[in-house]
């Protein structure tokens, strides 16, 4: 059926062009305007069924039109479209209809009309085409030339007629709904023998070297859609009728045959458009041509002529050499190769007064923002230049005859050979033989571009034979570059972007290798390799591990472990793995330097042991290569200046700025992780090292475990869970889960338990504002604390237990029992003392323009009335990580370790003492849980006891009876500390991470217990209050097993 | 004809979520889905006016070239829009948006706007995925998300016009660089000078796109 909506707009929007065109030419062709009123009145017919007969009054009135031109042109756009309307309709309800379509011959209108169009679109080039018309039409390709002819005489009378009244814009207009006609039918065409006959009398070849007006993008992509639909009809018995039987000979060669294929050809002659996405569709259709196999030989393409890979391997290649000269003129002229080296702000951020970090950070990422950019532009190029690469592996892949020997050999001797292997090799030996500065700084830039350009090329032409064949010239080089020339080389500092690309590449080569079976070893002599990286290795750790990023030795040890593992590419000898302890020794007294007893320090490690876990899921080349190339190549190394001085090593005791907060997320997008850059900042230096240890540590024990077939017990018998949470990490496990020991809805035995306080908990919100000062000037708005209104005050009683913080409400259907309404995990729950409390707490209270809000709240920092809750209250800060941020990415950029979610609540009890109780039962427990920390950070680092605490000698298992808690459990006292299970709560980092885990597979799991639906519940209800209490989401599953056990912890029932 | 900025889309999903019968829907409404016809297309090109700029959407279908990698990811990075669609009365089609959506985001340019559509949203009694579940998906991979019919045309429009939105309002930031064609932006005629753009639009002759009356 007709809408006659939309005919109404569609008339609406063309009928002003359309009477100004009248007005030209009416006079001269009355008729047309005649005849466009039967057809209009047709089209008016709304309610019209469709069906054969109506198709053939359509097409009567249609080629009852004298002429095609401004005049009608609306109406035959419209009939057009019912036309392939009622086709599709007919091709699944009523075969009549098509029968109609072939009886008329349709297609061959459809073809002259396109024609008539196309004489239109090349006509208006010529002077006496109407000057109105500005836009030129390009000048057909080559092919489509002849045909041209041809159609000129066969429809010249029409044509003649049609110039006078067929403006380029009708003509656009018409050309547009036949090619969305023919798009339709095509695609929408059910019947094999529809498609046969629609395909036969080369109509669809006329159709394809129709001359076409590529200027308007939506022709050109109507066409190439066109193009593809058609290509994907191909198979063997459709091609027959595109690509003819007859051969053209060219030059007089009897054997040097083209086949008329104008679908390949006008493709082809697309490969270079402008328009993206027309390029890409151009290539496809070019697959889609070489895909129809052979009916008598499988592995043969229909298209037997070589002239035709020929050509497209010309036209490929000659892409490929344009995009590598591209790009190496871009690197010359950019200064992205010379890498980020604004020494000033490296030098500032290690000197003592790196006090002014947030103007620091800015700075570096201002500085490197330009530096993106170019690196932006640059990683698009290369890209795209792989979307080429790929496309040859698609070739590859199609596994036919006579194309895929030229494509292999064109890829390896126009390809490889010349943009990959050669430059390097050559340019090592030239880097040895010349001494002069400037040339062998251009020739490094060589290498370097070309290792990068192989590191692509391995990653995607997945087709390894093909590089492998080729890579066997670069072996000696590729040792090379890994070695990095001699020490003694002063000339030229030692980059770190030649082992960096040279692993890369490597790794690629061996995961490959491992795919296909190939044999890689003999052809790159991996043994040899494997010493060179394992010396790599040791030459870092020589140099203080300060001329090498975090990611090259991160590629090392990848590389190590996989060479090693399974023993198929080689294997580790004695030397090699007194290298690599070595390697680990000497990172680890590097580290210790940085140690400090502290928060800040413990803080530090917990982050560190998190990115571990990431990196413990392996490094994803592709990614790292298609995203992040312009951070490989452009925060390059630098020049040992940063090494640790005795000035950094003082700094680092003196000041560590724990949390130097601001930068938002926006700011640091982009701003590389610290395995790809230097640090900047001492605490960042401190994870430099940390993140070095790890990785080391992590490699060795498993080579350890591997050589000695025995655990290596290298940590001796220090029962620290926490210090197992460690190494559980740094291995290829997965952390156990139980983070939190007694959860929200968890109901607790509270008989036995000695001190339970009763108190009011007070959420506090916070406020963004400007806080007003005597005088008046610009301040910068300021996080201020507001108390939430008294509904949400809530009477609860509060439980220190162990590593826990509980808040609870005695169970009413059980005498002795509580419920746990809130908890909070110590380490993060941070006490504000009293001055910290009244300048809090003073901001609030200026700001209270409302006083409704509060009103019922007794604070009045003028007053003094403040002073008496202050005493019998505390008040206390959570922070922790946003789950889902952790969760998401490692990326560490330098400030964010800070993006912590907080909480503030201030808790009132009955009177001072109890409030003092409470503090310093928090406290102590706190300290415990530090000193527990801080033991296992000792033993990790092998100090000798005694540096971390003064009370070192409080051993975990005895400061268990020290500690105020006595709740009766016995077994999971027993336990006490030493269990993982506890102690893997204090790693606040890791505990959030989870935390962020289980809200997703949350809606999975089935089971639905009443405590997570309370969570829930606050999660919404705190949401809003607009207050942030900490543990919203709380893993519900991962309940301590021996509490639970012991019979402290009980499930609430569902109910 | 004349336009300030022309967006690629491109419309990924399983096959039969009727991807293309959105594309047709939206570009061009006079084929309307009656007689249960369902008209598939591959590209569709259509006129919208976000902020009064005229804006051209050019929508590519990709189905069919799933098997040559080359080509899937050439269309994800030329894109600056993408369609994710699935079918609300296949489960199945919703449980594979993970793949489609790791896919278009290590293939595409960091900026490409995904929207995620749950199409057939007609077809309620046989529905198999919840709404909140899309909400919730679309939620944590950061997409806007519509229930939308191709059939009823219900939130087709909105679909892709709240998609373009965001693209322009990504371009105002500063965010895409419009000067590099390869995200899937190109600067109009128009945009060089905006002030003889709406002359010129109406000094077309007849073949001046009837598209561009069907704008929201």
């Amino acid at each position: 059926m007709f809408n006659p909506r939309w005919w109404l707009s569609n008339h609406k929007s063309a009928g002003g062009g359309s009477r100004t065109s009248v007005g030209d030419s009416g006079k001269s062709t009355p008729n047309n305007v005649k005849a466009s009123t039967v057809l209009r009145e047709e089209l008016a017919k709304t309610d019209a069924e469709f069906s054969a007969e109506r198709l053939r009054t359509l097409y009567g009135l249609l080629t009852g039109e004298p002429v095609i031109g401004d005049a009608n042109s609306p109406e035959i756009v419209a009939v057009l479209r019912i036309i392939s309307e009622i086709l599709i309709w007919g091709d699944k309800n009523d075969p009549s209809v098509f029968e109609v379509f072939l009886e008329k011959h349709m297609l061959a209108y459809f073809v002259s009309i396109l024609q008539q169009c196309g004489a239109v679109f090349t006509g208006s080039s010529s002077p006496t085409a109407d000057s109105s018309n500005n836009e030129t039409s390009p000048s057909p390709p080559p092919t489509s030339l002849s045909t041209t002819e041809k159609i000129a005489k066969k429809v010249s009378p029409r044509v003649a007629a049609a110039a006078e009244v067929f403006s380029i814009t009708a003509a656009r207009h018409v050309c547009k709904q036949i090619l969305q006609l023919l798009h339709i039918l095509f695609e929408n065409i059910s019947q094999d023998t529809s498609l046969y006959f629609l395909l036969s009398n080369n109509f669809i070849n006329q159709i394809i070297e129709c001359p076409f007006d590529f200027t308007d993008d939506e022709i050109l992509a109507h066409y190439v859609s066109l193009l593809k639909i058609l290509s994907n009809k191909l198979n063997a018995h459709t091609i027959h009728f595109f690509c003819q039987e007859e051969m053209s000979r060219k030059n007089d060669d009897p054997s040097y045959t083209v086949p008329v294929f104008p679908l390949f050809f006008r493709a082809l002659s697309l490969f270079r458009f402008p328009e993206t996405m027309v390029r890409i569709a151009a290539r496809t259709v070019v697959l889609n041509c070489f895909r129809v196999r052979d009916l008598t030989s499988p592995d043969r393409s229909y298209i037997r002529s070589p002239e035709l890979p020929r050509q497209l391997l010309e036209c490929l290649l000659s892409i490929l050499t344009s995009q590598i000269e591209r790009m190496k003129t871009f690197l010359d002229q950019s200064n992205l190769i010379e890498g980020f080296r604004d020494e000033s702000l490296y030098q500032e951020s290690s000197s003592d007064h790196a006090e002014d970090m947030i103007g620091l950070k800015q700075r570096a990422v201002e500085a490197w923002s330009d530096q993106q950019k170019q690196g932006n532009a640059f990683q698009d190029m290369m890209v795209e230049h792989m979307e080429y690469v790929q496309y040859l592996n698609d070739l590859l892949d199609l596994r036919v005859e006579p194309l895929n020997s030229r494509v292999r050999s064109d890829i390896s001797q126009s390809y490889v050979l010349p943009f990959l292997i050669l430059p390097i090799s050559n340019n090592l030996v030239a880097l040895r033989q010349n001494h002069d500065l400037a040339v062998r700084h251009n020739l490094v830039i060589e290498i370097i571009f070309s290792l990068v350009l192989l590191s692509f090329v391995a990653l995607n032409l997945t087709n390894i034979s093909l590089i492998l064949t080729d890579a066997v010239l670069l072996g000696r080089g590729l040792v090379m570059c890994l070695s990095l020339f001699d020490t003694n080389d002063k000339m030229l500092p030692f980059d770190d972007r030649l082992p960096l690309f040279a692993l890369i590449f490597l790794i690629v080569l061996m995961d490959l290798c491992r795919k296909s079976d190939e044999k890689v070893n003999s052809m790159l002599d991996m043994p040899l390799q494997l010493s060179t990286v394992v010396s790599l290795v040791q030459r870092i750790a020589v140099s203080g591990f300060s001329i090498c990023r975090v990611i090259v030795l991160r590629l090392a040890c990848i590389f190590i472990d996989e060479c090693t593992t399974g023993g198929s590419f080689g294997s580790l000898e004695d030397q090699h793995l007194a290298v690599l302890l070595d390697a680990r020794e000497q990172s680890c007294l590097l580290l210790r330097r940085f140690f400090k007893n502290d928060d800040a320090f413990i803080g530090l490690v917990e982050l560190e042991v998190h990115v571990q876990r990431q990196f413990a899921k392996g490094i994803h080349l592709e990614k790292l290569l298609d995203k992040e190339i312009a951070v490989l190549i452009g925060c390059c190394p630098r020049p040992v200046s940063w090494k640790i001085t005795s000035d950094t090593l003082s700094a680092a005791e003196v000041v560590r700025p724990v949390s130097a907060k601001v930068p938002t997320a926006a700011q640091e997008k982009g701003f590389p992780d610290l395995c790809k850059r230097w640090p900047l900042s001492l605490d960042e230096k401190c994870r430099y090292y940390l993140r070095i240890f790890f990785i080391l540590r992590r490699l060795t024990n498993k080579v350890q475990k591997a050589y000695s077939s025995e655990p290596a017990s290298d940590t001796g018998k220090e029962a620290s869970g926490y210090l197992k949470g460690l190494l559980q990490t740094s291995s290829t496990e997965e952390m156990p889960a139980p983070f939190q020991s007694v959860q929200i809805g968890d109901v607790v035995d509270i008989n036995n338990c000695d001190t339970i306080l009763s108190c009011t908990v007070v959420p506090f919100h916070t406020h963004l504002a400007t806080r007003p000062s005597l005088n008046a000037t610009a301040r910068p708005p300021q996080i201020l604390l507001c108390p939430s209104d008294e509904e949400k005050w809530v009477k609860r009683f509060l439980i220190v237990h162990q590593w826990q913080m509980l808040f609870v409400e005695p169970d009413n259907r059980k005498l002795g029992y509580a419920v746990v309404k809130e908890t909070y995990v110590l380490p993060s729950v941070q006490l504000l003392n009293e001055k910290e409390q009244r300048e809090k707490i003073v901001c609030c209270c200026s700001l209270a323009t409302n006083p409704s809000n509060h009103r019922s709240h007794d604070v009045n920092a003028l007053s003094g009335t403040e002073s008496k809750t202050l005493v019998k209250s505390i008040f206390f800060q959570v922070q922790m990580q946003l789950p889902q941020k952790i969760s998401s990415s490692i990326s560490d950029a330098p400030w964010n370790m800070d993006n912590r979610f907080e909480a503030l609540m201030r808790v009132v009890f009955d009177d001072s003492i109890r409030a003092m109780a409470a503090s310093t039962r928090v406290r102590k427990n706190q300290e415990r849980i530090r000193e527990l920390k801080l033991t296992a950070i000792n033993t990790l680092l092998d100090l000798p006891a005694g540096t971390a605490h003064p009370n070192y000698a409080n051993a975990p298992g005895s400061t268990n009876d020290a500690g105020a808690i006595r709740m009766s459990f016995a077994p999971s006292r027993s336990t006490g500390p030493n269990s993982p299970a506890i102690i893997h709560e204090s790693l606040s980092i890791p505990r959030s991470h989870h935390g962020g885990e289980t809200a997703y597979s949350r809606p999975k799991s089935s089971s639905k217990s009443a405590g997570r639906e309370k969570s829930r519940d606050r999660a919404r209800s705190s949401k809003e209050a607009k207050t942030t209490p900490g543990t919203a989401v709380i893993p519900m599953t991962r309940l301590d097993v021996s509490s639970r056990a012991a019979g402290f912890v009980e499930r609430v029932d569902p109910e | 004809m004349s336009y300030a900025y022309l967006f690629k889309y491109i419309i990924i999903g399983d096959t039969g979520v009727g991807k293309s019968c959105l594309l047709l829907q939206f570009t061009d409404k006079r084929f309307q889905p009656v007689h249960d016809l369902t008209i598939g297309v591959e590209f569709g090109a259509r006129m919208i006016t976000i902020a009064g700029k005229q804006i051209k959407l050019q929508i590519w279908d990709t189905a069919g070239q799933e098997s040559f990698r080359s080509i899937t990811r050439s269309y994800y990075r030329g894109a600056a829009g993408a369609l994710l669609v699935y079918d609300i009365t296949r489960r199945d089609t919703f449980e594979h948006l993970t793949n489609w959506l790791e896919d278009a985001r290590q293939h595409s340019s960091s900026n490409m706007v995904i929207m995620l559509i749950g199409n057939k949203c007609d077809l309620e009694s046989r529905r198999e995925v919840k709404r909140e579940e899309g909400e919730a998906f679309a939620r944590e991979h950061g997409m806007i998300f519509m229930e939308a019919s191709a059939k009823t045309a219900q939130n087709v429009e909105e679909a892709f016009i709240n998609t373009a939105k965001e693209i322009y309002d990504k371009i105002q930031e500063g965010v895409f660089d419009i000067q590099n064609e390869a995200n899937g932006i190109k600067l109009g005629p128009e945009h060089a000078a905006p002030g003889v753009g709406g002359g010129v639009a109406g000094a077309r002759g007849p073949g001046a796109s009837s598209q561009a009356g069907g704008c929201c």
